[in-house]
């Protein structure tokens, strides 16, 4: 019997249905032996650690949470897989081929003398390299420094040994073969001292010091080994070799390390990642900044609404609280930039996934990239990298055509990718465009009633056709064996879209090519919202999900039999939610009449809710519900609202979700029943 | 089999005890540091350890660590006992050499399960 795989994992995966605990149990046991396996790359590691842990607690297999976490375990086996291929992609394994030069032949073995980066190695991901790399180091200095007066403090050797290990993995990703063999030697010799194996004594706390040092001038050398490779000094060898074996080197007080070090800088230059003029600010800091600077927006509204202040007599009150306002504002623009990070890093990584998936594929695909500079808040770059990537592996895997097809229909054989970002007011696009076969009416329709989604597709918009695409369920299963179905479909792209406010549209024209957009908001700090109120309780609806408020008329209500209230207005029919019905709150049931009705959702998303009453609208501070409330249904969290009290903000998916297993038809018919 | 039950809270010992013996397994010593546990394995005869993480001087992971370290303790099975999944605490665990971990509370099937899944992948290796 083998250790299970990766492979095993997913196939274990796919075995889950839900409410199968016993499947799940042996999805977890043997994700288990994965993470075992300590030779795999560490942010694979890293992800099925994270799959494990969702699988170990309890609360999150409850009925009501099951399916998100469902998706959201097969994000992280999908995430595991990506980045073991892509481990698999760059050559050589991350641990292995490290090791095997030394191993058993200390000193012996070839260590390198010369660093050169490959040509097609990544810029960008290099730079970013750079930049964590010396805060890195940064931190097992000044752990090395606390070792010196304390050589027992396991928490100090962690950190070092975590730069080291850190260090190691990334540069093998990127070509940095030099920095990456050297790193794996430092994090060898911490890693026996952080497993009680050496003691941090002797030549260890040196050795330690001068291999920060040797990584530094290592990083140093960057621009020069990429421009055509230096010459490693001999410190390099040397260090490698007393590393192996700290204890066979004698401690030598001639060369204290404060020498070293002091000569060290020198050589290594100032760190070359970064311009003049930079400072680099801890990420929290930054982003407890951003936050406080949201409270005071907040703060200074309910100032300004305070009675005293609008009182007409009271004129210099007014006026100053008027000024403070203007500060306030570009206080609150400042921090927001502070917080915006070019959408660079992100396209770039594509490059890469869509030469790997073209060669795979027997595809020929041109990338191009526009728009690089494009700026959003550094908390979404993070999290449209990944529906990027799968869209792009969508086009390359479905979109584009073999050549011999491409040739066949008169195109070029080389196909063309295109993503390009821009802003468009508070809100950037990211467009990925291809010129493959477009979107298959036909085989979407046939796929979505294979799998339930639909009983047919006669008289259906193209829309809402490609809205299938994106239903739960269409791209699951049997696309498990082909590169992108891996498991994760198009619905989770839209689930982690929408849970940052961002949207999706789908254009395609038959054999020409398909236009994927994203739509995200520039920052999650602050929203829009329409305040309404629902009895005695307000709630906040995210306004760019709001499509129309309509007072309603006798004519346009309708009862549907086991479909609920619905709203028929312009030829259109929508599913009618009472928001107090649905949210549970207490009262006399409103005269439907009375109150007013608000469109919000998109596309054929969309739902009719009512409210009582509008209360205007605010920017609002949206925070999480807090851990002891957890995730209600139909709310993503609260604000603070202009008189200090709180409000709640409505979940307008979940909210159009709702709706339709109010209704069980199928969800386009309805819309267009009229 | 010998089972060696470590965790400074004796009503947690208890607890494993007795539910190991639920489970048919009614050799187990105690002990209530990682020192002590240490000094109990080093006299040999321990075929399995069920350790807590959160003790005071030696934590779990740290026991681990040098029970992997001892001459003896490359291969015998370490379950860690914890209350905490998460990334680092899973990354942790197996970089200490533990072979799996159980969340508190566990019924006894579970531990079952858990300790039978080492056994045999141990079996296979």
């Amino acid at each position: 019997m083998t250790p299970p795989t990766i492979d095993d994992a997913v196939a274990a995966f796919v075995a889950c249905e839900p409410g199968d605990a016993d499947a799940r149990r042996r999805l977890r046991e043997i994700l288990w032996s994965v993470v075992c396996d300590r030779s795999l790359a560490s942010e694979a590691r890293n992800a099925l650690a994270d799959a494990v842990a969702l699988l170990d607690d309890p609360a999150a297999f409850a009925p009501a949470a099951e399916a998100s976490s469902l998706v959201l375990l097969r994000l992280h086996l999908e995430v595991a897989v990506d980045r073991l291929e892509m481990a698999a992609a760059g050559g050589a394994t991350v641990n292995g081929s490290a090791r095997t030069p030394t191993d058993g032949a200390p000193g012996g073995a070839a260590v390198a003398t010369w660093f050169e980066i490959p040509g097609d190695a990544d810029g960008a991901l290099i730079g970013d390299f750079v930049g964590e790399a010396h805060e890195f180091l940064e931190v097992a200095e000044a752990a090395l420094l606390r070792l010196e007066g304390a050589p027992d403090d396991a928490e100090s050797v962690n950190d070092v040994f975590r730069a080291f290990h850190t260090i190691k993995g990334t540069s093998s990703f990127l070509g940095l073969g030099a920095i990456a063999s050297f790193a794996h030697h430092a994090e060898d010799m911490l890693g026996r001292v952080r497993g009680g194996e050496l003691a941090f004594t002797g030549t260890v706390p040196e050795l330690s010091l001068r291999a920060v040092d040797q990584l530094k001038a290592l990083i140093a050398a960057i621009p020069a080994a990429r421009a055509g490779g230096v010459e490693l000094s001999p410190e390099y060898a040397v260090l490698i070799a007393a590393m192996e074996d700290p204890l066979a080197v004698p401690a030598s007080p001639a060369t204290p390390s404060a020498e070293a070090r002091a000569a060290a800088p020198a050589a290594a230059a100032p760190a070359p990642g970064l311009p003049e003029g930079t400072v680099k600010v801890r990420a929290e800091k930054l982003d407890r900044l951003v936050e406080m600077v949201g409270e005071l927006v907040i703060a200074h509204g309910i100032l300004k609404e305070t009675p005293a202040v609008q009182d007409a007599s009271q004129q210099e009150l007014t006026q100053r609280v008027l000024q403070a306002d203007k500060i306030v504002r570009e206080l609150q623009e400042l921090a927001l930039g502070l917080r915006m990070v070019p959408l660079r890093g992100a396209l770039t990584k594509l490059t890469r996934i869509v030469r790997d998936l073209a060669a795979r594929s027997g595809k020929q695909v041109v990338f191009e990239t526009a728009g690089e500079d494009t700026e959003l808040d550094r908390t979404l770059v993070d999290l449209v990298a990944d529906p990027l990537m799968h869209m792009v592996r969508n086009a390359v895997d479905h979109g584009i055509e073999t050549p011999s097809e491409r040739l066949a229909a008169g195109k070029p054989a080389m196909g063309t990718i295109r993503v390009e970002a821009r802003q468009a007011g508070d809100r950037v696009l990211v467009r990925l465009r291809d010129d493959g076969r477009g979107l298959q009416r036909s085989k979407i329709i046939a796929k979505a009633i294979e799998r339930g989604l639909i009983t047919s597709g006669e008289g259906m918009p193209d829309a809402a056709v490609f809205e299938l695409i994106f239903a739960p369920g269409f791209s699951t299963a049997d696309a498990i064996t082909d590169v992108s179905g891996r498991g994760v479909g198009m619905d989770v792209v839209r689930r982690n879209l929408l849970a940052i406010r961002g949207r999706t549209l789908i254009e395609s024209e038959p054999g020409k090519g398909s236009v994927f957009t994203i739509e995200l908001p520039l920052t999650l700090a602050i929203t829009d919202g329409m305040v309404v109120r629902v009895q005695g309780e307000r709630f906040i609806i995210p306004t760019a999900r709001i499509r129309r408020c309509v007072r309603p008329a006798p004519e346009m209500l309708r009862t549907a039999l086991g479909r609920g209230e619905l709203l028929q207005q312009g030829g259109e029919v929508l599913p009618l939610l009472r928001l107090q019905r649905e949210l549970r709150i207490p009262g006399p049931s409103a005269d439907l009449l009375a109150g007013i009705l608000i469109v919000a959702g998109d596309g054929h998303n969309r739902v009719a809710l009512h409210v009582d009453e509008l209360l205007g609208q605010q920017q609002v501070v949206a925070k999480p519900l807090g851990e002891s409330i957890g995730r209600v249904r139909g709310l993503t969290g609260g604000a603070i609202l202009g008189d200090g009290r709180v409000g709640l903000i409505l979940d307008v998916d979940e909210l159009v979700q709702a709706s339709r297993s109010a209704a069980p038809a199928p969800p386009h018919a309805a819309p267009h029943a009229a | 089999m010998r089972f060696l039950v470590v965790d400074d809270s004796a009503t947690m010992r208890r607890i494993i005890v007795n539910s190991l013996a639920r489970i048919g397994h009614d050799d187990a010593l105690e002990a209530g540091d990682g020192a002590a546990a240490l000094e109990a394995f080093d006299q040999g005869g321990v075929q399995f350890i069920i350790t807590d993480w959160n003790m005071p001087q030696m934590s779990g992971l740290d026991f681990a660590r040098r029970v992997r370290a001892h001459p003896k303790g490359a291969t015998v099975p370490i379950l860690m006992v914890t209350t905490r999944s998460a990334r680092e605490d899973i990354l942790a665990a197996v970089d200490a050499g533990v072979n799996n971990y159980v969340l508190k509370p566990f019924t006894p099937p579970v531990l079952k399960e858990k300790i039978d899944a080492i056994l045999t992948s141990a079996a296979a290796a």
